[in-house]
C-alpha cells in the first residue's frame, strides 16, 4: 500500500476501508468456509478450492474466514466444504472443485440460497435440519 | 493488487518475545513458505505484546486463531507442514491452562484474555505495529478526524472532562481538567508531553503499549494538543527501551507521510509535531518536573510544585504532562463518547487498568480490566492463582513507590481511592503477586533500597531518612534488630511523607508502612525470636527447609548423611530435634517440601520418603541419651501424644523426672488413634514410642483421665512444673437439621473406633456420606472403602484445589475408585477408571438437611455451591480462598445409610478457667508464644489444645520448645529464653553434579489401588531400594552451605 497526504475524514475513511479488508482475516467474520483435507488426499486440490474461496469472498466483498482443517476420508465425496453462516447454520457440501466455488459464494453467502444439488447435510447448532447420510 | 492471502501468521515480537527467538522464527517461517510454495497464500508479519510474556515467543495464527507458545525455530517446518499445509494442530506447542492442565488451542479462550476487558491493549497482539494501515483498518486516527473536523478544542476537553478519565501514571489526577488549565494559560507556545519514564520494577504497562500500538499514543497526543493548543510534543522515554523508541520513530515517520503529523494534518489547518527524548534511566524522571529538567538538558531534579507545568512548564511555558495509558486513551474516548468510558469502571474511576501482573502467579503478563474488578479476581481469576498452588501472601501495587496489601484485601475493588485508602497505590500498574515463600521485611527492604538508590540526594527527608531506614531493615534482616527499630521506622517514614520534595521520597516508605501495617509479625519474628517465618533471610534461615519445619530439624545435614548411606548419623540429627522420624516419614505434611528450593527447578526433594528411608534402615534399636545429672525435680504431662512425648523425652534428657497422664490404653495420642494403619502402622508407632520410653526417667500411667481419676490441682501439687498435651479430640457437629440422627457419626469417632479394634462390619454394604475434605474426611473416606461399603459419596464445600487434606492422600483416595463429580471446569487434572468407581466426591456441595425414618439416617439433603455470586463477581475470604454461595434449585438427596461429620475437630475439655488457666472461646488453651506457658504460673500448654488441630511436627516442634521453658523456669531463669540463631554449618561451595541436576524425583513404591483397597496393609512401601533412596538425597542444592 503505497502511501500519500491524507486531505480530509473521507481520505482517511478510504484508506481504512481498503486497509480493513486484510485484518478481516485476524478479527473473524460473519462467514466461515472450512475446507477437509483428509489424511490421504492430494492437498493441491485443497489448496485450489481454498484460494478459489479467498479470491472469491474479496471480490464478492464478502467477510469470510476460509479455514483448512483435518479431515476423514470420505470415499467418493472430497473435497468437502462447510460453510457456517449464522443465517443457515453449518451446511456441508460435497466434490467441491475450484470451478465451483464461485457458484457456491454467489448463492449461499451473497444470495443465502443454499445450493442444494451439492450438499450432503445442515444442520443448526446441534440439531439435524438435513441430511442425506 | 495485493495479494488475498488465506492465512496470516503473526509472531510476537514485543521485548519478551524478540528476546526469546521471534527474529528467528520468523526468518524460519520465511524459509518454509518458501519451500512449500505458500508465498500467495499465506501472509507473514509480527505483532506487539499479546501479554501472556512467561509462554513466549508467541505465534498466532489466523483465520483459525491457534495460539502456540514457547515456540522455537525448530518447531517452525512442523508448524507449516501440519498446521498450514494439513490443518492440524501441533498440540505440544499449545496452550496449557495452568489450573485444569487442558489444552486450549484458540487464542481467545484462553481465560487469561477471556476475563479482560481490551480498551488500550485492542491491538496488541493483533496489528503490525510498523504498519499504520493496521492501526487506520481498527478506527486509527478517527478519533482525531472527529476531533479536527467536528469538535473545537474547548468540545475535545469538555468531553475528556466528562468522560471523567483519571491520568495513569499514578496520581489519577482528572486530565480534562488538567488540559483546560493548559488551555485557559494565555503564554505561548504550549507544549504536550508524554511519560513513558516507566522505570517501576515488575512493570512493563507502557512499554508493551508502545511497542503494540504506538499509533495510539499519537494520536492522543495530537487530540491533546489541538485540545489545548499546543503545536509540539516530546515523548520522554526511557533509552532502556530501544524497541519502543524504534517503533515510536518508524510510527511518527508513518504518520508524517500519510499528513497525520506535521503541518496542515489531515487536510485541517492544525499543525503539531513529536520529538522523541530518551531518557537516562534515572527513575526520579518520572516526576514530572524533574522529567522536564530533563527535557530542557538540566539535570533531572524535581522542583517543588506550584507552579505546576500546566502554568510553568517546559521553558517556562504552559505544558501538560501526561502518561502514555492516558494519551492511549483519548482517541477512544473521543470516538466512542464520554458516555461509553464513564460506563465501564466505578463512580470515581473511570475507564479501565493496565496492570503488568508478576511475581508468584501463574500467568504472568500484561493484562486489562475494568476500573473496581477486585484484586482477589485479577489475581485468581485473570492470574490463574498463585504459582505451584502455594499459599498467597500478599500483593505490593504501585511499584516500589507502593504499597503491598494482604489477603483480606482481596476484595478490594481496584481503584485510585479504594488502593490509597487500603495503603496502597494505583500507581502506574505495577502488581507484584507474593507468597508464603517472601519474607515481607525483606521485600520492604528491596523496595526502599530500590528508592534510595534512585533518589537524586537533593531534599534531606528523602536522602537521610531513607538510607536510615534502609539502615535499619538491613540490621532486622541479619537478626540485629531492636523492637525501638519499628518505631523508629514508622516515625522515620512519616517525616519522610511530610517533607520530601517529590512523590519518590514522599511514597518510598509506602512498601515499609503497608508491611509494618499487615505483616507486623513477620517483624517481631525477625527480633525477638530470630526467625524468618518465610525462610528467605540467609542469616536467620539456614536453608528454606529447616526454617519451614516447625521442630527446625537440620534437614540438608542429614539428607547428605543419607547420600552417604550413614543412616545411623542422619537419624540422630533428626532425632536431635524431632524424635519421630518413622511416623513423620509416613504421615508428615512435609512443610519442608513445600519451601524447597529445589523445588523451584523441578521438583521438591522427597524429604519425607528419605526420612522413612533411614528410619527403616536403622542398624539397631535407640536408646536416647540423657544430657544431664538428675535435678531431683518432676514434671507432670498430661497426654501422651507427639507434644507430650517429645516434651517428656527433652525434659528426662536434661534430668527431669516424667509423670505422663495419658487417658486411654496405649500412648501416641491422634497418632495412634485417629490414623489408620494403612497409613501409619500400629507397630511402627509403638516402636518408636517405646525408642523414646527408653530414655528412663518417664513413668506413664495409662488410662488415667484428669478429672476423672485426677485433678490438675493434685498434679500441680505432685510436680514441680505441669505440661497440658491433652490434644483436641472433639469433633464439631454438622449443625444442620437432622444431624442427631442415629447412623451420623464424627470423624474422629469412626476412626477411633476403627484403630481401637471396635466391629465396624455394620458398614458392609452401606451407602455412606462423608462430609469434609481434610485429612480426618480422607482417612474416614477410605477405611469405608477398606470395611466395605458399598457406597462412599464425599461432600466437600469448596474445590478440590481447596481441601485441606494432603495432595497425596486425595490423590490415593481417587486411585482407590473415587470419581470426581467435575462442578467446576477447574478440576480436569486426573481421570479415573469408571469401573472401579464406588464413591463419588461432590465438590462445591453443601450438607443442608439429614433425611432420616424412625430415628435413623435415610439420606442427605444437598445443595450445590457456585463461586461467584449473583453479580458473577467472585469474593474470598482471610485465608484467600473463594467464598462459595448456593446455587438456588440445585438441591439433590445422597441416599445414606451412615453420615459422616468431617469437618473439625475441636478441643473437649472442662473449663480450666477455675484453675487460672485462660482459655479462648473454642476452648484452646492461651499461652505465651514464646514461652508456652499459661496465664497459671508453672502450667505449660502444647499442641492441638493450643494450636487447635494441627500436625504432629508441629506439636513436637512445641513440645521441643515447652521443654526448654519448663527447665528455665525450674533453675528460677527468666522466660522466655533469649533467642538464639538456628544453628548452620559454614559456608562452603558446593556442586552437584550434572546427573543429580537433572535427575527427576524419586518415586516410592506405592500398593496398587486394585489391591490395596480390600485390607488395611501400608499403601507406601517406601523406596524401593538404597540407591535409589541415595541418589534423591543427591538431589538437595545444600541451601544451608550458602554464603549469608
Amino acid at each position: 500500500m503505497s502511501s500519500f497526504k491524507l486531505k480530509g475524514p473521507e481520505d482517511l475513511e478510504k484508506l481504512a476501508e481498503e486497509a480493513r479488508k486484510e485484518l478481516v482475516i485476524r478479527e473473524g467474520a460473519e462467514f466461515t468456509v472450512k475446507i477437509f483435507i483428509g489424511p490421504l488426499n492430494n492437498r493441491e486440490t485443497y489448496r485450489k478450492v481454498a484460494k478459489a474461496f479467498v479470491d472469491e469472498t474479496k471480490r464478492a466483498n464478502v467477510r469470510a474466514r476460509v479455514i483448512i482443517a483435518e479431515g476423514e476420508a470420505a470415499s467418493g465425496l472430497d473435497p468437502l466444504v462447510e460453510i457456517d453462516t449464522p443465517r443457515d447454520g453449518v451446511v456441508l457440501y460435497a466434490n467441491i472443485t475450484p470451478d465451483k466455488v464461485p457458484i457456491l459464494v454467489r448463492e449461499h453467502l451473497v444470495r443465502g440460497k443454499i445450493v442444494s444439488e451439492w450438499i450432503i447435510s445442515q444442520k443448526r447448532s446441534q440439531h439435524v435440519l438435513f441430511s442425506w447420510h | 493488487m495485493s495479494v488475498n492471502y488465506r492465512a496470516n501468521i503473526l509472531c510476537c515480537r514485543g521485548t519478551s518475545c524478540t528476546a526469546g527467538g521471534s527474529r528467528e522464527i520468523l526468518e524460519s517461517f520465511r524459509e518454509q513458505i518458501k519451500l512449500h510454495d505458500l508465498e500467495d497464500e499465506v501472509s507473514l508479519s509480527f505483532s506487539g505484546c499479546h501479554g501472556l510474556c512467561s509462554i513466549g515467543p508467541v505465534v498466532v495464527i489466523y483465520p483459525e486463531d491457534i495460539f502456540y507458545c514457547q515456540v522455537e525455530p525448530e518447531d517452525v517446518p512442523e508448524i507449516v507442514e501440519k498446521t498450514l499445509i494439513r490443518g492440524k494442530l501441533v498440540d505440544r506447542l499449545l496452550f496449557k491452562d495452568p489450573i485444569t492442565d487442558e489444552t486450549i488451542p484458540h487464542y481467545h479462550q484462553i481465560p487469561f484474555y477471556m476475563n479482560q476487558t481490551r480498551i488500550l491493549l485492542r491491538n496488541c497482539g493483533l496489528i503490525n505495529p510498523e504498519r499504520i494501515e493496521e492501526y487506520i483498518a481498527r478506527e486509527g486516527y478517527q478519533g482525531l478526524a472527529k476531533a479536527l473536523y467536528k469538535m473545537s478544542p474547548q468540545h475535545v476537553i469538555e468531553e475528556v472532562k466528562s468522560s471523567n478519565l483519571r491520568g495513569r501514571g499514578g496520581g489519577g489526577f482528572p486530565t480534562g481538567v488538567k488540559w483546560d488549565l493548559t488551555r485557559k494559560n494565555p503564554v505561548e507556545p504550549k507544549y504536550v508531553i508524554c511519560n513513558a519514564d516507566e522505570g517501576d520494577p515488575g512493570a512493563f504497562m507502557d512499554r508493551s503499549l508502545i511497542e503494540g500500538d504506538p499509533h495510539a499514543l499519537i494520536e492522543g497526543m495530537l487530540i491533546a494538543g489541538y485540545a489545548i493548543g499546543a503545536q509540539k510534543g516530546f515523548i520522554y522515554c526511557r533509552a532502556e527501551y530501544p524497541l519502543a523508541i524504534q517503533r515510536l520513530k518508524i510510527a511518527i515517520d508513518q504518520a508524517k507521510e500519510y499528513g497525520l503529523l506535521g503541518e496542515g494534518i489531515l487536510g485541517s489547518n492544525f499543525n503539531f509535531d513529536i520529538e522523541i527524548k530518551e531518557g537516562a534511566g534515572a527513575f526520579v524522571c518520572g516526576e514530572e518536573t524533574a522529567l522536564i529538567s530533563s527535557i530542557e538538558g538540566r539535570r533531572g531534579e524535581p522542583r517543588p510544585r506550584p507552579p505546576f507545568p500546566a502554568e510553568k512548564g517546559l521553558w517556562g511555558k504552559p505544558t501538560n504532562i501526561n502518561n502514555v495509558k492516558s494519551y492511549a486513551f483519548v482517541p477512544q474516548i473521543i470516538l466512542n463518547g464520554h458516555e461509553w468510558f464513564s460506563s465501564i469502571g466505578t463512580e470515581k474511576s473511570k475507564g479501565t487498568a493496565v496492570f503488568a501482573l508478576t511475581g508468584k502467579v501463574k500467568n504472568t503478563g500484561l493484562l486489562e480490566i475494568p476500573m473496581g474488578t477486585t484484586m482477589g479476581e485479577i489475581i485468581f481469576d485473570v492470574g490463574e492463582g498463585v504459582s505451584k498452588d502455594r499459599q498467597f501472601k500478599a500483593v505490593q501495587t504501585g511499584g516500589p513507590l507502593g504499597g503491598c496489601l494482604p489477603s483480606d484485601a482481596l476484595n478490594i475493588p481496584v481503584d485510585f481511592d479504594s488502593l490509597t485508602a487500603s495503603g496502597a497505590l494505583m500507581g502506574s500498574g505495577g502488581m507484584i503477586v507474593v507468597d508464603e515463600t517472601t519474607c515481607m521485611v525483606e521485600l520492604a527492604r528491596f523496595f526502599l533500597q530500590f528508592a534510595v538508590a534512585e533518589s537524586c540526594g537533593q531534599c534531606t527527608p528523602c536522602r537521610v531518612g531513607g538510607n536510615k531506614m534502609l539502615e535499619i531493615l538491613t540490621r532486622i534482616t541479619k537478626g540485629q534488630g531492636k523492637m525501638e527499630d519499628l518505631d523508629m521506622l514508622e516515625e522515620i517514614a512519616k517525616f519522610m511523607k511530610k517533607a520530601s520534595l517529590c512523590a519518590l521520597g514522599q511514597g518510598a516508605p509506602n512498601p515499609v508502612l503497608s508491611t509494618l501495617r499487615y505483616f507486623r509479625d513477620e517483624y517481631e519474628r525477625h527480633i525477638l525470636d530470630l526467625r524468618c517465618p518465610a525462610g528467605a533471610c540467609t542469616t536467620l534461615a539456614p536453608s528454606p527447609c529447616q526454617s519451614a519445619c516447625p521442630a527446625e530439624v537440620k534437614i540438608p545435614i542429614y539428607v547428605s548423611l543419607i547420600s552417604e548411606g550413614r543412616y545411623d548419623e542422619a537419624l540422630d540429627i533428626h532425632r536431635a530435634s524431632n524424635p519421630f522420624p518413622s511416623v513423620c516419614g509416613r504421615v508428615c505434611p512435609s512443610f519442608c517440601e513445600d519451601k524447597c528450593r529445589r523445588g523451584e527447578v523441578d521438583e521438591p526433594v522427597a524429604i519425607r520418603d528419605l526420612k522413612r528411608f533411614m528410619a527403616d534402615r536403622e542398624s539397631e534399636e535407640w536408646f536416647p541419651k540423657v544430657y544431664e545429672p538428675d535435678k531431683g525435680k518432676s514434671v507432670g504431662i498430661v497426654g501422651g501424644g507427639p507434644g507430650g512425648l517429645t516434651a517428656a523425652l527433652r525434659l528426662a534428657q536434661l534430668g527431669y523426672e516424667v509423670s505422663i497422664y495419658e487417658e486411654s490404653s496405649e500412648l501416641g495420642g491422634m497418632m495412634r488413634w485417629g490414623i489408620p494403619d494403612y497409613r501409619l502402622p500400629k507397630d511402627v508407632l509403638r516402636k518408636e514410642i517405646n525408642s523414646i520410653l527408653n530414655v528412663g526417667k518417664i513413668d506413664v500411667k495409662l488410662n488415667t483421665k484428669v478429672s476423672r481419676d485426677i485433678t490438675i490441682e493434685d498434679l500441680l501439687k505432685t510436680h514441680d512444673a505441669l505440661l497440658l498435651a491433652i490434644g483436641a479430640q472433639g469433633s464439631r457437629d454438622l449443625g444442620i437439621p437432622g444431624y442427631e440422627l442415629s447412623g451420623v457419626e464424627s470423624g474422629v469417632s469412626l476412626l477411633r473406633k476403627l484403630n481401637m479394634g471396635d466391629d465396624l462390619s455394620f458398614v458392609k454394604g452401606k451407602r455412606v456420606v462423608v462430609v469434609g475434605g481434610g485429612n480426618v474426611a480422607m482417612d474416614a473416606a477410605r477405611s469405608l472403602l477398606r470395611l466395605g461399603a458399598k457406597e462412599v459419596h464425599l461432600v466437600y464445600r469448596r474445590e478440590r484445589k481447596d481441601m485441606p487434606a494432603l495432595v497425596e492422600e486425595v490423590e490415593a483416595a481417587e486411585e482407590e475408585g473415587i470419581h470426581f463429580d467435575l462442578s467446576t471446569r477447574r478440576w480436569r487434572r486426573r481421570r479415573i477408571s469408571a469401573e472401579e468407581e464406588r464413591v463419588i466426591f461432590h465438590y462445591l456441595t453443601s450438607p443442608v438437611k439429614v433425611l432420616g425414618e424412625n430415628g435413623r439416617v435415610t439420606g442427605l439433603l444437598c445443595q450445590k455451591l457456585k463461586l461467584h455470586d449473583e453479580r458473577g463477581k467472585s469474593q474470598f475470604d482471610s485465608s484467600a480462598r473463594k467464598v462459595s454461595f448456593p446455587v438456588e434449585g440445585s438441591e439433590f438427596v445422597l441416599d445414606a445409610d451412615v453420615i459422616v461429620a468431617a469437618i473439625g475437630q475441636k478441643v473437649e475439655q472442662p473449663s480450666l478457667e477455675d484453675l487460672g488457666i485462660k482459655q479462648h472461646r473454642n476452648g484452646t488453651i492461651l499461652v505465651d508464644e514464646r514461652s508456652l506457658m499459661t496465664s497459671r504460673e508453672g502450667v505449660f500448654a502444647v499442641g492441638d489444645v493450643v494450636l487447635g488441630p494441627a500436625s504432629i511436627v508441629e506439636a513436637v516442634g512445641q513440645g521441643n520448645k515447652a521443654a526448654r521453658a519448663i527447665d528455665r523456669f525450674l533453675r528460677g531463669l527468666s522466660l522466655p529464653e533469649p533467642p538464639s540463631f538456628i544453628e548452620r554449618p559454614e559456608p562452603q561451595k558446593y556442586e552437584i553434579s550434572e546427573e543429580e541436576a537433572e535427575r527427576p524425583r524419586a518415586k516410592t513404591s506405592i500398593l496398587s489401588p486394585e489391591t490395596r483397597v480390600y485390607d488395611f496393609r501400608e499403601v507406601n512401601l517406601g523406596f524401593p531400594n538404597e540407591a535409589v533412596a541415595r541418589s534423591e538425597a543427591r538431589r538437595c542444592l545444600r541451601c544451608d552451605l550458602e554464603e549469608r
